[in-house]
C-alpha cells in the first residue's frame, strides 16, 4: 500500500487544499480568516503547495492594496482525490484488521 | 490569535471532507450587494417619480421656478439611473460593494466568471424594460391591469429573473430562486382572487412583489452565508471556533 502524499498529509496543507477544492479561487485574507493561522504560517504552507504544483498563486494590486489569490491546479485536484482514496483504503484495512 | 490545527479527533477526516461543500455554499450566498444595489435603484426610481409628480403639481400651481428645479432634480436622478444600468458601471459598483461589505472576510469565488455579455442579453434586458413600461402605461388606461398587476408582471419577470440567474452560471446563488418562486405564489393567489397585501394600489402593493421578494431572497441568501461561514470555521479549526465565532482577523 502506498504512503499518503506527504505534501497533502499535513493538517494545515490539507485544509488549504480542501478549501480551495470547493471554489474557483480564494484570497489570502479569506484563508487566513477561516483557518486562523498567522500570515507567516499560511504563506509557508501555501508556498509548499505551490512548489509541489498543487496550488497556483497569483499576486496583484487593487489600487495600492496587494492581493494574493490561490487556486487549486488540475494536478492538485487529481492528487487530492487520490489522497482521499488512499486514506479510505488505509482506514478500510485498519478496520478489517481489527 | 492563531488556532492550532489538530487532527487527532476521531471525526477529523469527516469534518475536513465537508469543507468544500460549505465553502461553496458560503461563496454562493454572499448576496448583500444585491440588496444594496436594489436599494440604490429604487431610490433613483423614487427620486425620478417623486420629483416628476411634484414638478407637475408645482407647474399647475403656477410656481415656475420650483417646477423647473424639480424637473432638474428628476433629470439628475434619470442620469444616475442611466449611468447605473450600463453593465460596465453596474459591475464596478458591484465589485466596490463586495469589497465594502465582505472585505473583512476576504474573497472566495465560487466559479469562473461566465463568458462576456452576448447580444441576447441586451435584447432580453431591453424587452424586459419595454414590458415594464407597457405595463405601467396600461395601468393608467385600464383598472384591470392594476388589479392583476402581479400575474401580468409574473409572465415576463419570471423568465427574465430565471434567465439572469442562469447567466451567472456557477456563481448563481440558489436562494435567489426564491424571488421568482414567491412571485409565482403571489400571482397564483391573485388569480384565485386572493390579493396579498391588498388594498388600493400604492407603494406597498407595488413594491412588495417587485423589489420586496428580491430583497427577501437576497437577505435569506446572506443569512445562509453567515451559517456557512460559521460552519466552515468550525470545520477548519474544531468545534471551539463554532462557539467563539472564530476570532476573525482584521
Amino acid at each position: 500500500m502506498r504512503e499518503p502524499d506527504p505534501n497533502i498529509h499535513q493538517p494545515t496543507r490539507l485544509r488549504i487544499m480542501m478549501l480551495l477544492s470547493g471554489v474557483e479561487e480564494a484570497d489570502f485574507k479569506f484563508l487566513l480568516s477561516i483557518l486562523g493561522l498567522t500570515n507567516g504560517n499560511l504563506s509557508v504552507q501555501a508556498g509548499k503547495l505551490e512548489e509541489a504544483g498543487y496550488v497556483a498563486i497569483s499576486k496583484s494590486f487593487e489600487g495600492k492594496i496587494p492581493r494574493t489569490r490561490y487556486r487549486l491546479t488540475d494536478l492538485g485536484r487529481e492528487r487530492l482525490a487520490a489522497y482521499w482514496q488512499e486514506m479510505d483504503k488505509i482506514r478500510a484495512t485498519g478496520q478489517a484488521g481489527g | 490569535m492563531e488556532t492550532e490545527i489538530k487532527d487527532d479527533a476521531p471525526d477529523a477526516p469527516e469534518r475536513v471532507r465537508e469543507m468544500p461543500k460549505w465553502v461553496r455554499r458560503y461563496a454562493h450566498n454572499r448576496t448583500l450587494p444585491v440588496l444594496v444595489n436594489m436599494g440604490v435603484f429604487l431610490l433613483a426610481c423614487a427620486a425620478i417619480g417623486g420629483s416628476s409628480m411634484l414638478a407637475a403639481r408645482e407647474g399647475q400651481a403656477g410656481h415656475k421656478a420650483a417646477a423647473l428645479a424639480l424637473v432638474a432634480v428628476s433629470l439628475a436622478a434619470c442620469a444616475v439611473w442611466l449611468w447605473l444600468v450600463v453593465p460596465r458601471h453596474w459591475e464596478r459598483v458591484f465589485s466596490a460593494l463586495y469589497g465594502r461589505l465582505y472585505g473583512a472576510e476576504g474573497t472566495a469565488v465560487a466559479a469562473a466568471k461566465p463568458c462576456g455579455r452576448s447580444r441576447a442579453d441586451l435584447v432580453i434586458v431591453i424587452a424586459f424594460g419595454l414590458c415594464l413600461i407597457l405595463q405601467i402605461l396600461a395601468g393608467f388606461a385600464f383598472e384591470t391591469t392594476i388589479r392583476y398587476m402581479v400575474p401580468i408582471m409574473a409572465t415576463y419577470s419570471i423568465p427574465f429573473l430565471l434567465y439572469m440567474w442562469a447567466r451567472r452560471g456557477g456563481m448563481a446563488a440558489p436562494f435567489m430562486l426564491l424571488w421568482p418562486g414567491l412571485l409565482v405564489i403571489h400571482a397564483v393567489l391573485a388569480l384565485a382572487g386572493v390579493h396579498p397585501f391588498s388594498g388600493e394600489p400604492n407603494a406597498v402593493t407595488i413594491l412588495v412583489p417587485t423589489a420586496g421578494y428580491g430583497a427577501i431572497a437576497a437577505l435569506a441568501s446572506h443569512v445562509y452565508s453567515r451559517v456557512a461561514l460559521r460552519k466552515l470555521r468550525s470545520l477548519a479549526r474544531g468545534p471551539e471556533a463554532d462557539k467563539t465565532g472564530g476570532g476573525q482577523h482584521a
